[in-house]
């Protein structure tokens, strides 16, 4: 098991360098002064009123080296560091920014996940026991048509109905205005999350009914039956723990949205997140920002892989020794 | 099943961890400089250990709080600078704040004519509106109970004079103007026309008349600094120190409010200060103020989660009228918008064939729904003259006039505009019909803030720009500083080149020196010579919409220049 | 089946995903209809899928109406009508009203489904080719070659599309061309990986070692025997990879960083329903937008149910 932990590991660290190449060509190709978002605000403003320190801390900083490998390096050094440079539209640091609205967007995306996880795989597992039957046809249906509707219409038509019309919940926003108990939290919270619950079933509904069905119609769960085993106790000790593992990917597929943050429900619902700043940095064309958001995204989804594979080995013993090949 | 116990369990655990998280981020520390931007969502009730005296938080927002405390939530538009600092105050929001946490010498009324007291009690002004002398108020302090005088004034003024360059944005000309400011600029000393006569009296000496000076002093640019906390500050620091970021216990005001949160790209809080120096404390207890975006604010409205916003959308206001509680202002706003050409097009033919070929009655009733004021090609603030040219809609006079020109109708007309402000998005359609129905291949632009500015400023590729803003309508005076030569950086207000000389500056100055009839002749030359030579075509001046919880009373208005409003918060009365 | 529809993008297909699902010694043998050539059964499964006809249908009808744009509605889609004025409802002159800027609401929606179909289908066929060219290299040359390859395409897939395409098109401007570049520059990935696959199960079986044995050349194998094995998945993935762009360019335009205005697209069309009023009191600016892109995607959906069905029997049982 160890071995198999580490082998991952061993994995993804070209993965992780990749992702650090990707987050670097972004900075580099916004247009742009490189100094306004490396250095310090503060030191910034001494430097500009004299120009011959300017230039020598362009040198310093390795401006004129060519950007491959030398700059590379460099601002992986930084980055390593906890240095993601600065951000023009607030001139504070990008580690900050990220760091303000991060609570906001794992908040969102657990529950709604969480929520969606619910949903999806008990829908999905009565749909495969029940093939062919109106249940089955009616909520296949309802899926692929949740599934093919823009988010942000879904989020239009849920503010319409629910905070419009209603009146029930709220708008958007965190929190209302002056307000900050947790009550009020989880009335802000459940329109955003429940959009993005249903966005996520949807698919979850259909990878789980997909699978649930391949494996009751394998032999060794026939024979199950055959030998009078009860069908509860079938469908929940053999079918589902087989059906796990792909339920296992898909959510680790999940996860990586829980870091980006739903870009376009937090923008609807105004919701103060990692999405939402993405947004903003990209209007503003705040390269480092994104060069942020990409860096802290793509390790987040690493260390989500490496979980799921340790998930998948506990599932299934077989994945241990396979993945050796 | 079984296997859905412990992903129950993992849910309550996760969410559990997640509210812990969630909740207290972004509480805004003390002191230490640059702050972490607080989220929108910063609990107002935590500013822990803040250094500023009275300043306590509320617990909740209802308008009538514990123990009958009363707080008022408002709104503005989204445009956000992290700065309080004179040197960069470049938005309404800022010189909104400024309004709320310093003074200025003088305040003006409702009227955007009448002066009224503010850090001085008592003013005399010479015949030749050259001189101006001011008595400060005895008891004002600042909130660090430093009493506020006479050097505190001199402070503000010398500094302005010896360090202009640091002004990136509203050029402060009349502390600049001050006799002897020309000769101190790098320097220490104190400009010559400064004399103080003792601890709260003060003579001001300007270098040239200027009958304006008593109005413009009441701008949030000209606010008044303490010397006891900034006599040190170089013009590097101004845009970056954490008073100058308007910071809990560092930014330290004699207004009646304190900051109680910083400022963030969210917005602020502020507490009203005990036992005013003005002898009148704020009957509002606390204000929180929040920058977002437009549609967020009118939800929270419709919601009674705002009690006022400023600057709505006109066109949310049939959307508001089911709202029970809320009362609109819809008024002529005082910002223009225009087409400015790029400055190197000095092409006056093709300029006036543009003015006559957009039809201005006609987009402002039937695109923009009659929420607009016509604007007759001159600077808003001036008499309508009854010989300025109008530039009503003549498309054959229009065309004639582009055969006249020098332009190449095969080349093609780059207009550049801002992406996200519907006010230029919502007629943009429309002008480029008109433009090429007289002719020429339009081609628009539409770009967020930051590569529209650096379009616009840095380079050529562009033809024309649509511009907004500013707040022109409120006077003629207000024009002045559009068309100084060393203008503010964009690219039409290098007029010197056109003509070689700085002409309207001298103008302004000429018409500012006089009053009465005398005023209105030199106002009147100079309105023909803009109507005809200026590379800008105004347009319209766009409606403002200000929405307000009808238990806002007392001698509560807004201006309109609805940035100025808050001067009279101290008579503004918030009923529960 | 997927959709890139905001977060929870759960990828188009993956082969790794099929085969982990597969416990050991599954599946019962399917009778194979011998009388008719497999592609005769391949199309008459698909026409008993009846949701895929249906699809057909749809998409048939979209895709013309946005093809005869022009002889469907008398404005052009940036004709600003100053006699009718901005805002208004649906009358007789404008069938669908007219939005903000005083234009035909009917027209955009129109010409909008030309951008949007456009970026659909352009962004999929970049990304076809890309990818396959890059499993071609990834599969045949392998080790090193290979390894690079399926790192790169980890790469790519580690970080959210969105997120990533957001990021791109700021950098090098939002325009028509750069959504269908930039979607297309990030979603060759899969295609990838599909193509390296079978690729690698070719390499394995025997009769292509032997037929190498005998000297077929290798072109020769990868025309005659790959192609038609990988025709059908690879149509699959790209039927649902145009679902997924047709959402991501929407997705992109509403939030203004894909197609701008004054161009039409369905995305933009619905960008201004974030206003309240014009969310609840002028509902005919944004829903036809909104059902235009739900019923493109829905049809192209059951589509590629429908082809997925077709060209894999197995798969079929469990639907």
């Amino acid at each position: 098991m160890g071995a198999y932990i580490l082998r991952r590991i061993l994995i993804s660290i070209p993965v992780l360098i990749g992702i650090t190449i990707l987050g670097f060509v972004a900075l580099k190709l916004s247009p742009g002064d490189p100094l306004l978002t490396s250095v310090n605000p503060e030191v910034l403003a001494n430097l500009m009123a004299n120009p011959e320190l300017l230039q020598a801390e362009r040198a310093r900083l390795g401006f004129d080296q060519p950007v491959f490998p030398n700059q590379y390096f460099r601002w992986l050094g930084n980055v390593l560091q906890g240095d993601l440079g600065f951000s023009i539209t607030s001139r504070r640091p990008i580690v900050d920014e990220i760091g303000a609205r991060l609570p906001q967007t794992l908040l969102l995306m657990v529950v709604s996940l969480t929520l969606a996880i619910c949903i999806g795989i008990p829908i999905g597992v009565i749909t495969a026991v029940r093939q062919y039957s109106k249940l089955d046809y009616g909520l296949n249906a309802a899926a692929i048509f949740l599934a093919s509707t823009p988010v942000f219409v879904l989020a239009l038509i849920a503010i319409y109905v629910f905070a419009v019309n209603l009146h029930w919940l709220p708008t958007g926003q965190v929190h209302t205005v002056g307000r900050t108990d947790l009550l009020d939290l989880v009335h802000h919270l459940i329109l955003p999350a429940s959009v993005l619950a249903i966005v996520n079933a949807a698919p979850l509904i259909r990878y789980t009914r997909a699978s649930m069905l391949e494996v009751l119609n394998t032999e060794y769960v026939t024979t199950a039956r055959s030998k009078g085993l009860v069908n509860r106790l079938v469908i929940g000790r053999h079918a589902f723990r087989n059906g796990l593992i792909p339920i296992i990917t898909i959510v680790a597929f999940l996860v990586p949205e829980a870091v980006a943050g739903a870009v376009i429900t937090e923008q609807i619902f105004a919701w103060n997140g990692m999405g939402q700043l993405a947004v903003k940095a990209a209007g503003a064309r705040d390269p480092s920002l994104m060069m942020g958001i990409i860096l802290m995204t793509g390790v987040a989804v690493l260390a989500a892989n490496i979980v799921a594979d340790i998930g998948y080995a506990i599932a299934d013993p077989r994945v241990r020794y396979d993945a050796a090949k | 099943m079984r296997a859905r116990l412990p992903v129950l369990l993992a849910v309550v655990a996760l969410l559990g961890a997640a509210c812990q998280s969630a909740t207290p981020s972004g509480t805004p520390t003390t002191s230490s400089a640059p702050q972490s931007s607080a989220p929108a969502s910063a609990p107002a009730s935590q500013a822990p250990a803040s250094e500023a005296p009275e300043s306590e938080a509320p617990e909740s927002a209802a308008p009538s709080g514990d123990g009958g405390e009363t707080v008022l939530r408002f709104a503005r538009i989204s445009d956000f600078l992290p700065s309080i600092h004179p040197a960069d105050l470049g938005t309404g929001n800022q010189e909104l704040m400024a309004d709320i946490v310093f003074s200025t010498l003088v305040d003006v009324d409702s009227d955007e004519v009448t002066i009224l007291p503010d850090l001085a009690t008592e003013w005399t002004a010479s015949d030749d509106a050259t001189t101006f002398t001011f008595n400060l108020h005895p008891d004002a302090v600042w909130s660090d109970g430093e009493a506020v005088d006479v050097d505190d004034v001199i402070f503000t003024i010398a500094w302005s004079a010896q360090n202009p360059t640091a002004f990136k944005q509203i050029p402060v000309t009349m502390w600049t103007n001050v006799l002897g400011g020309d000769a101190v600029v790098g320097t220490t000393d104190i400009p010559e026309g400064l004399n103080r006569i003792d601890d709260h009296t003060i003579e001001i000496t300007l270098k040239a008349p200027d009958s304006t000076f008593l109005r413009q002093i009441a701008g949030a640019v000209y606010y008044i600094l303490p010397e006891h906390l900034l006599a040190d500050l170089t013009a590097e620091e101004a845009l970056t120190c954490g008073f100058c970021l308007g910071t809990v216990g560092e930014t330290i005001g004699s207004g009646p409010f304190d900051f109680s949160e910083s400022i963030s790209a969210g917005g602020a809080t502020f507490t009203a200060k005990q036992d005013y120096w003005k002898g009148k404390d704020s009957e509002i207890d606390t204000l929180v103020y929040k920058i977002q975006e437009s549609n967020v604010s009118v939800a929270q409205l419709a919601a009674g989660e705002l009690d006022l916003v400023i600057r709505v959308p006109p066109a949310e206001g049939p959307g508001l009228a089911n709202t029970p509680g809320l009362e609109q202002l819809n008024v002529p706003g005082v910002g223009i918008f225009n087409i400015n050409f790029h400055n190197g097009n000095t092409d006056k033919a093709l300029r006036q064939a543009i003015a006559y070929a957009i039809n201005r009655p006609e987009t402002i009733e039937q695109v923009l729904g009659g929420l607009a004021t016509i604007n007759y090609t001159i600077p808003p603030g001036f008499t309508v003259y009854d010989d300025i040219n109008r530039y009503e809609f003549d498309l054959d006079r229009a065309k004639e006039l582009l055969a006249e020109s020098s332009w190449d109708v095969n080349q093609t007309f780059r207009l550049a505009l801002l992406a996200e402000d519907p006010n230029f998005t919502v007629p943009a359609p429309a002008l480029q019909q008109y433009l090429q129905d007289l002719g020429l291949t339009v081609e628009l632009t539409a770009l967020p803030t930051a590569p529209y500015s650096a379009l616009i400023q840095e380079t050529d590729d562009f033809e024309a720009f649509l511009s907004f803003g500013g707040s022109e309508g409120v006077g003629w005076f207000q024009s002045g500083i559009y068309y100084d030569c060393d203008g503010l950086g964009t690219s039409q207000l290098k007029l010197s080149d056109e003509r070689g000389e700085c002409i309207y500056t001298e103008q302004f100055e000429a018409a500012a020196a006089v009053t009465g009839d005398a005023q209105d002749a030199i106002l009147h030359d100079l309105a023909l010579d803009l109507n005809e030579n200026l590379p800008e075509i105004y347009l319209w001046q766009p409606n403002y919409l200000h929405v307000h919880s009808d238990r806002l009373g007392g001698d509560f208005t807004i201006y309109p220049n609805e940035r100025e409003s808050f001067q009279k918060i101290l008579d503004w009365t918030y009923a529960p | 089946m997927t959709q890139l529809n905001d977060p929870g993008a759960l990828p188009a297909s993956m082969p790794e995903l099929e085969l982990a699902s597969q416990p050991i010694g599954s599946g019962t043998p399917q009778a194979i209809d011998r009388q008719v050539s497999p592609r005769r059964a391949a199309v008459r499964r698909f026409f008993r899928y009846r949701l895929a006809i249906v699809g057909v249908i749809m998409l048939s009808v979209i895709m013309l109406l946005a093809l005869f744009a022009p002889l469907l509605t008398p404005w052009p889609s940036n004709f600003v009508d100053f006699a009718a004025g901005a805002r208004q409802p649906p009358s007789a002159e404008h069938v669908l009203g007219t939005d903000v800027s005083a234009r035909d609401i009917w027209a955009r929606v129109l010409y909008g489904g030309r951008t949007s179909i456009i970026v659909g289908f352009g962004a999929v066929a970049l990304y076809l080719v890309i990818g396959t060219l890059f499993g071609l290299a990834a599969g045949y040359y392998g080790s090193f070659v290979d390894q690079a390859i399926m790192r790169f395409t980890d790469t790519i897939m580690a970080i959210p599309p969105l997120l990533l395409i957001i990021v791109f098109v700021s950098v090098v401007g939002p325009s028509i061309a750069s959504v269908i570049v930039v979607i297309g520059l990030l979603g060759w990935p899969v295609t990838a990986r599909l193509v390296r696959g079978q690729l690698l199960v070719l390499r394995e079986s025997e009769f292509i070692t032997a037929a190498r044995v005998i000297g077929v050349p290798d072109r020769t194998i990868l025309l005659r025997h790959m192609v038609p094995n990988i025709l059908g998945p690879l149509t699959v993935v790209a039927t649902f990879g145009v679902a997924t762009a047709v959402l991501l360019e929407s997705s992109l335009s509403f939030l203004g960083l894909g197609v701008r205005p004054p161009e039409a697209s369905w995305g933009n069309l619905i960008t201004e329903a974030v206003s309240p009023v014009v969310l609840t009191m002028l509902p005919w600016q944004w829903v036809p937008a909104a059902i235009a892109i739900t019923a493109t995607v829905l049809a192209v959906n059951f589509i590629g149910d429908g082809l997925r069905d077709a060209l894999d029997p197995r798969a079929a049982k469990s639907r």
